[in-house]
């Protein structure tokens, strides 16, 4: 089972080296454990995340590409769907089985016919369209709808953060 | 002596096609190599292994004909000699018939030769026949070009005496039932038409026979295959008729489209085939259909799962013919070990055009609004992919650096910051 496991994230891997959506790097932090990858997902232009450089970590299953692997930020990130400790709360992230929402339609939950790329693009696209239903970060949810001007500011500070630049403010 | 307009005049009117129906298009063209009957196919079996070794013989005698072809000098005597006779040995034996120009020259022929179109080979027989080049490169390669004087344009028209052949069809068809529309297609074609409106049109029709039931050109084929069964035929005849000149009608209007309808009324009386309203275009379209047709019923023919999984694939890999898809998911009945076959390389294929670069349509908007290629670059792009782990390492770890510095750069030139963007570099 890890076998097949590592020759499928194997050939992600050589995957997203040769030919990455533009602004994501990702593969394995140490390739000693396959199991375990970092990526940097640019921030879409044309967002409020623009040119930001957030980076996150994957955990594959053993089982992978049976189960989704997990998703979570490891920098500061305030977003609709992200929960405020970095994991990553989107329907592909999800076997059609378990629904912790109830709101999701299941033709875009995990499957093994997924994959990292697609992941991340739903990512990038979840940035530039955040989800507001799925309240896993239900202040800034609330936010974004009611004062986005204010979500802005905190998205740019983040971006500042990501870059290792000074706060605007400064 | 003859008059052209009276010779050509009678063809206009009567031309026996139009009034019949229309044949479709599928009949145009030979949709199989091999046509085996009954008889035939113990003959076929017969005779395999002779056209194997055959063939084998000949593509090493191939290698010495091209480089006669590339030694001797065009437009000379010995050249038409030598690689006719050697081309015969590999199976390719022209028979020109001019009976019907005999001693009708008055003065000089046409340089521009008009031709239908029966297999992607036809440059080549008419180089050979009548030493004459052709604008159209066709699918050959160019070293294959360079030795038989093919995609010429209108600056070595004017400037040598070489003759030039068009094969307006745009497309082999069998030559047994029709002839597609003559169409002009490009610059130069153009020029070279209008240019033969003054000097005339020499049509040729070409015919060919075999003794195997094998056709020289299928739909689709590519030249290289077409050349390998001709080495495998014991021998391949073509017929090449040098119809009577077509001089410049000067009561016709629009005299390049006049002329070429002229001619193609002509090569179909000579070959007595059907004058038919399909064009190139019109085969492009079916082609276009058959393929996609083709592969639905494939697709469908799938258990459900597996057809779904078929469709999936070609999402996330959309690069990949969906033939190559289906083969192999026949064999492993998962989709995962098949995309990681595919991912792999372990199944080579030819990638097909894409239409758009990113698979997922929300992606492909974010990038097409955003000005990234304003700066150029592409950061995290790598053009391989390391042996090792350490160079893997190594090059992922740059992508990760080059990537970030990338996205600073375009954030402090956009919010004109001050600082240079080394400054504050992370350790």
């Amino acid at each position: 089972m890890a076998g097949q496991a590592l020759r499928r994230l194997m050939a992600e891997y050589k995957q997203l080296t040769l030919n990455p959506p533009e602004g994501i790097v990702a593969g394995p932090v140490n390739e000693e454990n396959f199991f375990e990858w970092e990526a940097l997902i640019t921030g879409p232009e044309g967002t409020c995340y623009e040119n930001g450089v957030f980076p996150a970590k994957l955990s594959f299953p053993s089982d992978y590409p049976l189960s989704p692997p997990k998703m979570q930020f490891t920098c500061e990130m305030f977003h609709p769907n992200v929960y405020p400790d970095g994991r990553v709360c989107i329907s592909i992230l999800h076997a059609p089985g378990d629904d912790p929402m109830g709101y999701e339609s299941s033709s875009e939950r995990w499957s093994p016919v997924q994959s990292v790329e697609k992941i991340l693009l739903s990512v990038v696209s979840i940035l530039a369209e955040p989800n507001a239903e799925s309240g896993a970060n239900v202040d800034a949810a609330k936010m974004w709808r009611d004062d986005p001007e204010q979500f802005k500011k905190i998205a740019h500070h983040l971006v500042r953060k990501t870059l290792n630049l000074p706060s605007p403010s400064d | 002596m003859r008059e052209p307009d009276e010779d050509t005049e009678p063809t206009e009117e009567p031309s026996p096609s139009t009034s019949s129906t229309v044949p479709p298009l599928s009949d145009l063209f030979n949709q199989c190599r091999w046509s085996l009957s009954a008889e035939s196919i113990i003959f076929v079996i017969l005779y395999f292994p002779i056209g194997v070794v055959l063939s084998v013989i000949r593509i090493f005698i191939c290698f010495h004909v091209y480089i006669a072809a590339c030694l001797l000098p065009r437009n000379s005597l010995v050249r038409t000699v030598v690689l006719r006779w050697m081309w015969s040995v590999l199976g390719l034996v022209i028979r020109k018939d001019d009976s019907l120009v005999k001693g009708s020259h008055s003065h000089d022929p046409p340089r521009l030769y008009v031709a239908n179109n029966i297999s992607s080979l036809d440059p080549l027989v008419t180089h050979l026949a009548i030493d004459a080049s052709s604008v159209e490169r066709g699918l050959f390669p160019t070293w294959f070009l360079y030795a038989y004087g093919y995609g010429y344009d209108h600056k070595t028209f004017e400037d040598s005496t070489a003759s030039i052949a068009l094969y307006p069809e745009g497309i082999p068809t069998n030559g047994k039932v029709g002839l597609l529309q003559f169409v002009q297609r490009g610059p130069t074609k153009e020029w070279l038409l209008s240019e033969a409106s003054k000097q005339g049109i020499q049509p040729l029709a070409l015919s060919v026979e075999r003794l195997l039931p094998l056709s020289v050109s299928v739909v689709g084929s590519a030249w290289w295959i077409d050349l390998y069964w001709l080495f495998f035929s014991p021998v391949t005849i073509f017929h090449i008729k040098v119809l009577p000149v077509i001089w410049r009608n000067p009561g016709q209007g629009k005299a390049e489209e006049g002329l070429l309808e002229h001619t193609r009324t002509t090569i179909a009386k000579a070959l007595n085939l059907q004058l038919t309203p399909h064009t190139h275009h019109d085969y492009v379209e079916w082609m276009k259909r058959r393929t996609v047709g083709e592969y639905q019923s494939v697709v469908n023919s799938l258990p459900p799962e597996l057809s779904l999984a078929v469709m999936r694939i070609k999402e996330i890999l959309p690069s990949v013919p969906l033939a190559v898809i289906v083969n192999d998911i026949r064999r492993t009945g998962s989709a995962d070990e098949t995309i990681s076959h595919l991912v792999d390389g372990t199944i080579p294929y030819t990638p097909e055009n894409m239409t758009s670069k990113h698979p997922s349509p929300a992606v492909s908007q974010l990038s097409s609004t955003s000005s990234s290629t304003s700066m150029g670059e592409r950061s995290g792009v790598r053009e391989s992919f390391g042996r090792t782990p350490k160079i893997r390492m190594q090059s992922f770890e740059e992508r990760k650096r080059e990537l970030l510095e990338c996205a600073r750069r375009k954030y402090i030139q956009k919010h004109g910051l001050k600082f240079p963007p080394l400054q504050l570099e992370s350790e």
